[in-house]
C-alpha cells in the first residue's frame, strides 16, 4: 500500500444550504439537495457513494471542532 | 524526506493497516484557505437495515461517537427507546444526545463494494474486507446537529475499537485492529 496519500479535493461551490454526497474515489458531488433525508435514501445502495454532509454558507461561522 | 519516511509510523504494524487521505471540508478556513480533515468511509447497521456510507470525522477530542439523529429513521429504530441520555459540548454547542448501541462499518479504503456472494467470498479467501464491523453504544444528537456532517467518531465507539495514527502533515489516517505488539504498551 502506497505509504503517501494526496487529499482528496471537491468544489463546493454552489451547494451552499445543501446536504450533498461525493464519488468517494474522486471527490466529485454526485447528490444534492437541501433535504438531508433525500440525499440519504438516494445514497443508499450507491457504490462508491459517501454522504459527506450540510455544505454551510460562506458568512457561517468557521468551525475548528 | 521522502513520503515513505514520513508516514512509515502510520503503516509499521504487524496486521495490515487501512489508509485512508485527507479530504476537503465543505467550508473555507478562517484566512479562506481549504480545510482538510481526516473524514471517513461509515456506516451504521441494524439488523437488515443500514445508512448509505457516511463520512465519519476523527475527532480525537471527543469522549465518544455522535451521530445525527436523523439516521435512526434509515435505521429504523426509536429514540423513545434509548440507553440513557446526557447534554454534550459538541462543535462550539451544547447538544442533547440518546443512547443507543448499534453496529458500526469501517468500509475499506479500496472500496470493492462485492455484491456478489462468490465475489465476497473469493475476496474473503484472498484477505481482503470489505469493512471491519464492532457493536457501541453511541449518541444520536437531536435537533440542532451542530455540525456540517453527519458522524463524529470519538473515543467511545471508534478509537476504544482501533489502532489509529493521525497525521496532518502526511494528511493520511491509518486504522489498525490493535495487536500483541500494541497492546503490550497499555
Amino acid at each position: 500500500m502506497e505509504a503517501s496519500l494526496e487529499p482528496i479535493r471537491t468544489d463546493f461551490t454552489g451547494y451552499e444550504g445543501q446536504y450533498v454526497a461525493l464519488d468517494w474515489r474522486t471527490g466529485e458531488i454526485v447528490l444534492a439537495d437541501g433535504d438531508p433525508h433525500v440525499v440519504l435514501r438516494e445514497a443508499t445502495g450507491l457504490d462508491h457513494v459517501v454522504v459527506q454532509g450540510r455544505v454551510p454558507y460562506p458568512d457561517e461561522p468557521t468551525r475548528i471542532y | 524526506m521522502s513520503p515513505s519516511s514520513t508516514t512509515s509510523a502510520l503503516v509499521e504494524h504487524e496486521r495490515p493497516s487501512w489508509m485512508y487521505p485527507y479530504r476537503q471540508d465543505a467550508q473555507l478556513g478562517w484566512r479562506g484557505e481549504t480545510v482538510l480533515r481526516p473524514l471517513l468511509p461509515v456506516s451504521l447497521v441494524n439488523g437488515d437495515r443500514g445508512t448509505p456510507r457516511l463520512a465519519g470525522l476523527v475527532a480525537s477530542g471527543a469522549d465518544l461517537t455522535l451521530v445525527s439523529n436523523l439516521l435512526a429513521e434509515q435505521l429504523g429504530i426509536g429514540l423513545e427507546d434509548y440507553e440513557g441520555e446526557g447534554d454534550h459540548l459538541a462543535a462550539g454547542g451544547v447538544v442533547r444526545a440518546k443512547y443507543k448501541t448499534i453496529d458500526l462499518r469501517l468500509h475499506s479504503p479500496d472500496d470493492l463494494c462485492l455484491h456478489s456472494p462468490d465475489a465476497a467470498q473469493d475476496a474473503a479467501e484472498d484477505g481482503y474486507r470489505q469493512w471491519r464491523q464492532w457493536r457501541s453504544k453511541i449518541g444520536f444528537v437531536q435537533d440542532c446537529w451542530p455540525s456540517n456532517g453527519l458522524v463524529v467518531l470519538g473515543n467511545v465507539g471508534f478509537f476504544d475499537q482501533f489502532e489509529v495514527a493521525i497525521s496532518a502533515f502526511a494528511h493520511s489516517v491509518a486504522v489498525a485492529d490493535p495487536d500483541d505488539r500494541f497492546r503490550a504498551k497499555f
